[in-house]
């Protein structure tokens, strides 16, 4: 477990946005910590934060593609997506107030490159907005998908000018 | 899945027995170690360091250090007071790229709730959480009614207020956040918590514990948190107790923050009296270098180093900070002093000069400057008519004199030749310091 956990008062005199980042925060700290998965039981125990909070939370990490979940039984087992093959193996992109992270992840489940959108704030804090995996195989074929999309779509607009 | 704020890189030629010289990237601005990280107390201070880095790009000169109580007057000297309060709200920053600027260091410099020194000040800033301001206002107003147990006074008062901030998760809460919401908007590149001036066993467990909360609550400020160091700032004294030095040492080797930030207020080891804290901080920056180099990320400030910038940034402190220590603020204390000429640092005694001497070491050259900095170089006369050059060209010389110091150290690194260090510091004037220097 990570050290200095806020107790329950600490965490009540937190603003709601500090609560979230704070909880979410948390829970990605304890997945890092335990590669071979949690329990959402576990962290309850372990945090004394409510069942409700801890899924909803780790569900939306799974959402962000920060974690993934398998299904065993009547319970599920989170795990963090991956550990960063390389530090140099990611690279970063900047287009308007957005944030475009490229990094290529190891999990059970093979390599993958995951790409993930932040925003940038005023004080230079960074919030993420969402991920997306894809196996490094299969890198070629959605570089291909993507730019058949781009073709039709420009010809969509193309069209729509005439 | 993201890499963490702060990253030491350490090389095996840059090694050479408890010296190191490593890589600090800190919020993607990296720093060749040793550094030397002026602590600048206004904004005139703040316009020579962009001068000389923007003039002689110094390599070891990235970082720089304002304390709470001089924000107002050195990053927003350009603004009317009555605004101020406002703005702490307000302050909107760019977004620009800032891997070019210099690294800024925020020092709560929460000791002055101790020392009389700047008491005044710390009540009236804006930028200082309320809670220390009330504090410090009702403090000044009871202590002067008192005529004796002053000393008594100040140490009760001054433990109950953290017993109550260790005590309530509201009150520590806020002073936290308040503390590291004008650190952010001051785009302070690290987090340094709002810790209290250790002088007894219980303020240290507060440290410790606001250390750790602290370090949690920067979490709650955005998902992709800005890293939050350890901060101890203490009396000198606390080298002499065993138990204390032990528990921050065992504190420090198992903290999960990269970066640990010791503060020994008004340290002087070169003094005559001070050989039992001599010999404990010589085991100090032993276990502070052992530290260093076998846990991973882990990399150490020493704040307002006074004479022991040389020794410390030999052996295991990545950067080291000190004020100019100059002008007529930094000596108020001396009555006698109405010069409004500064002292000068003499880079060969190590230490400051009184401007009479300084003339008097001109005179019997030639009347030209024998310093080998480049401010010098290219000003080889002294204004002496001209108090405000003078000063302005001393504040220059001192910060390539240290810059000149930290590259020694790195070239001697280099070189497997550390002893350097030790036969520089026999020259000088601050002949003890080699005592601290571990071998």
């Amino acid at each position: 477990m990570p050290g200095g956990i806020f107790s329950p008062e600490e965490i009540q005199a937190l603003k709601p946005i500090e609560r979230e980042n704070y909880i979410r925060s948390l829970i990605k700290n304890i997945l890092s910590m335990n590669e071979h998965g949690v329990m959402v039981s576990e962290i309850v125990d372990a945090t004394n934060l409510n069942r409700i909070t801890v899924t909803k939370h780790l569900e939306f990490l799974v959402a962000i593609r920060e974690a993934y979940k398998s299904d065993r039984g009547t319970g599920s087992i989170y795990y963090v997506n991956g550990r960063l093959i390389h530090p140099t193996d990611r690279l970063s992109i900047t287009i308007g107030n957005k944030i475009y992270d490229f990094v290529k992840l190891e999990n059970s489940e093979g390599q993958f490159a995951f790409i993930q959108e932040k925003e940038q704030n005023e004080l230079r804090l960074k919030t993420i907005k969402g991920g997306i995996m894809i196996r490094c195989q299969d890198l070629v074929d959605f570089t291909i998908g993507l730019q058949k999309f781009m073709t039709i779509a420009s010809k969509r607009a193309e069209e729509a000018k005439i | 899945m993201s890499l963490p704020q702060i990253q030491v890189t350490h090389y095996s030629h840059r090694k050479c027995k408890f010296s190191e010289s490593a890589d600090l990237k800190i919020n993607g601005k990296t720093l060749v170690t040793p550094t030397f990280a002026p602590r600048l107390k206004n904004d005139g201070e703040l316009k020579v360091y962009h001068t000389i880095r923007r003039e002689y790009a110094p390599r070891q000169l990235s970082t720089y250090i304002v304390r709470l109580l001089d924000i107002g007057r050195t990053l927003h000297s350009d603004l009317k007071r009555s605004v101020l309060p406002s703005l702490i709200s307000q302050m909107a920053l760019d977004t620009s790229p800032q891997s070019e600027e210099p690294l800024l260091l925020i020092d709560p410099a929460l000791e002055y709730m101790y020392y009389g020194a700047n008491m005044e000040r710390l009540a009236k800033t804006p930028f200082v959480s309320s809670a220390i301001r009330q504090y410090v206002s009702e403090f000044i107003e009871k202590s002067g009614k008192l005529e004796e147990g002053k000393q008594l006074f100040r140490d009760a008062t001054h433990t109950n207020f953290w017993t109550c901030i260790y005590e309530d998760a509201n009150k520590r809460m806020k002073l936290i956040r308040d503390t590291f919401n004008v650190e952010l908007r001051s785009r302070a590149d690290v987090l340094i918590p709002p810790v209290p001036f250790i002088t007894s066993p219980h303020l240290l467990e507060v440290a410790i514990y606001m250390n750790e909360k602290s370090r949690a609550f920067s979490s709650a400020l955005s998902q992709d948190k800005r890293e939050c160091s350890d901060y101890f700032s203490m009396k000198p004294s606390i080298l002499r107790n065993e138990r204390m030095m032990s528990t921050i040492k065992e504190y420090v080797s198992t903290s999960e923050s990269p970066l640990t930030i010791f503060k020994f207020k008004n340290l002087n080891l070169n003094d005559e009296n001070m050989a039992i804290e001599r010999k404990e901080f010589k085991d100090f920056l032993i276990e502070l270098s052992l530290i260093a180099q076998h846990v991973e990320n882990k990399a150490f400030m020493l704040f307002e180093a006074g004479n022991q910038v040389f020794p410390a940034a030999l052996s295991s402190f990545a950067v080291v900070s000190t004020g100019f220590n100059l002008d007529r603020e930094d000596r108020r204390k001396d009555q006698k002093e109405i010069s409004p000429f500064m002292n000068r640092y003499d880079p060969w005694t190590m230490t400051m000069q009184s401007k009479d001497t300084f003339l008097k070491t001109v005179e019997n050259n030639d009347n030209l400057i024998s310093c080998h900095c480049r401010v010098c170089k290219e000003n080889p006369t002294v204004p002496i008519h001209d108090f405000i050059e003078y000063n302005r060209l001393a504040k220059e010389h001192y910060l390539l004199s240290r810059e000149q110091e930290m590259n020694e150290i790195l070239t001697a690194i280099e070189k497997q030749d550390a002893l350097m260090g030790f036969e520089k510091l026999q020259r000088s004037a601050l002949k003890n310091l080699t005592e601290i220097i571990p071998r």
